[in-house]
């Protein structure tokens, strides 16, 4: 019942946010309530859920349940975080439509049904595409986006193919695997944004909407490589040459994914380049554990894969939430934002430490054993220096926020609650400062009337929590306080310098409003004293005004919780032992042995072995290359559902 | 006799090769629907009604999805690149081969979905090559629909959930494709590089600029030719001229300040503000008339265009006799870019 409540919820979601685009406000409220309603449902997804469509069953199981969790909190974060730093229409039921995609496809037994879905969800990072219109054709995300989805379909379609094993009258199938195996590397590859393939993702900061690399880097790659990794260890579990060319071709984009994007990481000057180059270098362990082709490699591939999802979605939030504080997101310009921004030091902190980990902890475990697995003795440093890398990155940010601060540093708006003056009503407070520019128009303007205008101006420059009309007229009528402020001051002496300043500040928006030193109403020299604000009106003001802090709070509580489930806290690690149903699909399915030689007329596959569930004991990376190994008895369950060769052969 | 495996497998075959091949969208969307309507009738046994109706209903959508996008944004395909004949040469060829060859034996499904897949599939490479995302779109689609139809004939029929999934990722496939084509697509290469080339330029771009936006600048390309008529780029268009033109009647009535040009007619072409260019320049007709039909129409001499793209430049209105020499100048019209 829950699987079905987050399918209606996620696809009841994307269609009305979608038609709910014209009316923006009907639009982020669809959107976050769908995200909740679809958060909860997923954490209701254990292992009974299940729901019958046709005649194929979708059965929940913890880690698919955990998974959707994951991956639905984290649109939720981005969500509440897009709704202070900028709501991109299109995201919410962009990252709808392919969860609920995932939904089915990590709930599916049916390999083809499977693919097909995880394909179907790839297509809905058009959604979010669409803001692009470049004029130059390089730099068309829209041509790399459709090539994008047609290559995932294609590498899933023949991945299909190759996992339901029709028999073939070739007797060696190997050029059909290691086809498959290569259009299901190189979909993922490519998705991921992949170092070969990575200038989309690297432009996605101009061709997509914002916070779209969430979706179109983390979560469908991250969908998409459940699904690979579980079809790793026995369809594509064979040693021969054709495949073993096939691995070394993907272990070759794996590493230079893994070396190159944290060095691009490392010296990229865009926040967003810098975050998508950081998860594109962290997709290369899903690359790896789809080469390891080993059992021993699906619990740290599960696990890495939460991990990423919560961290890199974290670290897209901090990027967003910085870029918003302050204004701009290049690197040089954001010197000192630490010493502003506290908050946003320490969720990069817990992002880093959710992605890395330390030795003996879960997140570091998994990366090492994908590396150990994945790679031959001579790359095992590949480890430390990828990790070196990633610190180095981390460290750099971090480094640059405590150098002293910049222009735009300083002018923007810190963390730190003030205990701002404020009108009780800013609309009462217009009309009064209307009446001091009047005032002063007349020639009688004083000091007290400055003041008030200043008072006034100051509150306009509040960002408006919602564009009513009320706040309009306020937009509209700022400016002519602010020349009646100038005026005033004009008259007045110097001794009224910081209303000009901050009067003239509180018309170019919040953040220059506290860029004037001395710009805060409480340094506002006045003739009459603000009237006393109780201590519950303060802080409710306080926290009201200052977004920058509510953001912060948000990232980091984001942060904390990617880090906790990095560590295999919300039953993570418990939940990456026993993967989804198509894992044991995977498992059950028969496993062709060795063709003899010896052509026959109609070579007929093995004797269909009894299943076996994951996950399995293995003794390495070869651990699960014999053939028919699987063919052994396994008395503990049967398969929820197999869908091997036989289906609809009823020969 | 003719078997309906047999049939639903050759009009797939023919729509996809007339989605791949067809250069106005809408017989694109029509191409697609066939191939999809069609695709599922080629498996043998047959799909429950049910499945076949979801089909149908994706298919329609699909296609819908498509022909909507097309007329809001006035896009066109390319075209194929080697022409339709050769389409359906290769679409033949390798619908023959599926037939003969046997790669999976035995099959679990009709010989025909096989050839017919095999087809679809080998028409899909092409666009998936080029440059432009409606072929690129019809491209994938085809080829999700070829690679379905290989998993019927060496698989088995697919499951009802499978008719689910893989209707939602077709519908997935084509609303992304109607998604991310836009109007800047006509002729994708090849009209930026003639426009490029002749100093053409596409004067429903720039009308949709407001007047501060055209103008000449100093690094502008050389000039064309004297009396050189701007030409409009194909497919461009249609989103202006398919527009009402009751909506535009009442703004035609205007003095031709815009357009000082002695003919009503050349108002289309020439008028670079967007009540001019939306509205004047439908001015003199209630059906819309290309630009060519426009400079064969008027008489010899009395219609510049070119001329009276450089009068409308900011500046005291000139007499009417100072449009009669053709200055044999086009400026180019840069269209601003979009602000974020």
């Amino acid at each position: 019942m829950s699987l079905l409540a987050f399918l209606l919820a996620c696809g009841a979601g994307a269609l009305l946010g979608l038609a709910a685009r014209p009316f923006a406000r009907v639009g982020r409220l669809v959107g976050i309530v769908s995200l909740l309603v679809a958060f909860v449902a997923a954490l209701l997804i254990g292992p009974n859920t299940s729901v019958t469509i046709g005649n194929v069953t979708l059965s929940g199981s913890e880690y698919s349940g955990l998974f959707l969790a994951c991956a639905a909190a984290s649109g939720l974060l981005l969500g509440v975080v897009a709704l202070a730093s900028g709501w991109p229409d299109e995201f919410a039921p962009a990252a709808l439509a392919s969860f609920a995609g995932l939904a089915v496809a990590t709930t599916a037994a049916d390999p083809s049904v499977a693919l097909a879905a995880g394909a179907a969800a790839a297509t809905a990072g058009a959604l979010v595409i669409v803001q692009a219109a470049p004029r130059s054709s390089r730099a068309d995300g829209r041509l790399a986006e459709i090539r994008t989805i047609g290559l995932v379909a294609a590498g899933l379609s023949l991945a299909a193919i190759a996992i339901l094993r029709p028999p073939w009258t070739s007797p060696s199938s190997d050029k059909v695997f290691a086809l498959a195996f290569l259009g299901l590397g190189l979909a993922l590859a490519v998705r991921s944004g992949a170092v070969p393939f990575h200038v989309p993702a690297a432009r996605m900061r101009a061709t997509a909407a914002p916070l779209a690399p969430a979706l179109l880097l983390v979560w469908i790659p991250a969908g998409l490589g459940l699904l690979a990794v579980s079809w790793s260890a026995t369809t594509f579990g064979t040693a021969d040459d054709s495949l073993r060319g096939a691995v070394t071709v993907v272990q070759v984009v794996a590493v230079a994914t893994l070396v190159l994007g944290a060095l691009a990481a490392l010296v990229h000057d865009e926040i967003e380049e810098v975050a998508a180059y950081s998860i594109v270098a962290d997709a290369a362990f899903v690359l790896l554990a789809l080469t390891a082709r080993t059992d021993a490699a699906a619990e740290p591939a599960r696990l890495w894969l939460l991990a990423f999802v919560a961290a890199k979605t974290g670290l897209l939030a901090w990027a967003a939430a910085l870029s918003r504080a302050y204004g701009t997101s290049n690197v040089p310009r954001l010197h000192g934002w630490l010493r502003r921004t506290p908050l946003l030091g320490i969720a990069l902190v817990a992002i880093a430490i959710a992605t890395l980990g330390w030795p003996g902890s879960p997140v570091y475990e998994a990366r090492s054993n994908l590396i150990r697995l994945a790679l031959p003795g001579q790359l095992q440093f590949l480890f430390v220096g990828s990790i070196m890398l990633s610190v180095a990155c981390y460290g750099r940010l971090l480094v640059v926020g405590a150098l002293s601060p910049t222009e735009d540093v300083r002018a923007a708006r810190s963390e730190l609650p003030r205990w701002a003056v404020r009108p009780a009503h800013p609309q009462r407070s217009l009309s009064a400062a209307a009446a001091a520019s009047a005032e002063s128009a007349a020639g009688t303007s004083d000091a007290t009337a400055a003041a008030r205008a200043g008072d006034a101006t100051d509150a306009g420059s509040v960002p408006a929590r919602k564009k009513s009309p009320g706040s309009r007229a306020a937009a509209a009528v700022a400016p002519t306080i602010t020349a009646t402020a100038t005026n005033a001051t004009s008259t007045t002496g110097p001794g009224a310098v910081p209303v000009s300043a901050a009067t003239a500040a509180s018309s170019s928006g919040d953040a220059a409003a506290s860029a004037a030193s001395g710009s805060t109403p409480d340094s506002i020299p006045s003739a009459e004293p603000p009237p006393p604000i109780g201590a519950r009106r303060r802080l409710a003001v306080v926290w009201r005004l200052n977004r920058t802090l509510e953001v912060s709070l948000v990232v980091v509580a984001g942060a904390a919780l990617a880090a906790a489930l990095a560590f295999g806290n919300f039953g993570a690690t418990r939940a990456s032992e026993f993967g989804i149903p198509l894992d044991e699909a995977a498992h059950a399915t028969p496993t062709l042995a060795p063709t003899p030689t010896v052509p026959g007329p109609s070579p007929t596959p093995s004797p269909t072995p009894q299943p076996t569930l994951a996950p399995r004991p293995s003794s390495g990376p070869s651990g699960s290359l014999a053939p028919g190994e699987s063919a052994g008895p396994s008395p503990s369950a049967e398969p929820i559902k197999t869908s091997g060769p036989a289906r609809g052969n009823t020969d | 006799m003719i078997q309906l495996t047999v049939v639903a497998a050759v009009v797939a075959v023919l729509g996809g090769a007339v989605a791949v091949s067809a250069r106005d969208t809408r017989i694109v969307a029509l191409g697609l629907l066939l191939a999809m309507v069609t695709a599922p009738l080629a498996s043998a046994p047959e799909p429950p009604s049910l499945a076949i109706a979801f089909r149908f209903l994706g298919a329609l959508l699909a296609a819908y999805l498509l022909w909507a996008a097309a007329r809001v944004q006035s896009v066109s395909s390319e075209g194929s690149g080697v022409g339709p004949t050769a389409e359906i040469a290769v679409a033949a060829a390798a619908f023959s081969i599926g037939w003969f060859v046997v790669p999976v034996k035995p099959l679990a499904g009709p010989v025909a979905a096989q050839a017919a897949g095999i087809s679809l599939a080998a028409l899909a490479v092409m666009p998936l090559a080029g440059r432009n995302v409606l072929r690129a779109g019809a491209g994938v689609a085809v080829l999700v629909v070829g690679i379905s139809l290989l998993l019927e004939a060496w698989v088995g029929p697919a499951t009802p959930l499978q008719q689910i999934a893989l209707t939602a990722l077709l519908v997935g496939i084509i609303g992304a494709t109607s998604v991310l084509m836009s109007p800047l697509e006509p002729g994708d290469a090849s009209v930026e590089t003639a426009n490029w080339e002749t100093g053409e330029q596409d004067l429903t771009q720039a009308a949709d600029q407001p007047p501060d936006a055209i103008g000449p600048r100093p690094q502008d390309g050389p000039a064309p030719r004297s009396g050189a008529a701007p030409r409009v780029a194909s497919g461009a268009v249609p989103r202006a001229a398919s527009r009402a033109p009751s909506r535009a009647a009442p703004r035609a009535s205007r003095p031709a300040a815009a357009a000082p040009i002695e003919a009503p007619v050349a108002a289309p072409v020439a008028a670079p503000t967007r009540a001019s260019a939306s509205g004047a320049s439908r001015a003199g007709a209630s059906t819309p008339r290309s630009p060519r039909a426009i400079r064969r129409a008027a008489p010899a001499g009395s219609i510049d265009v070119t001329t009276s793209v450089d009068e409308v430049a900011p500046g005291p209105p000139a007499p009417p006799a100072a449009a009669t020499p053709a200055s044999g100048r086009v400026r180019r019209m840069h269209p601003r870019e979009p602000q974020r």
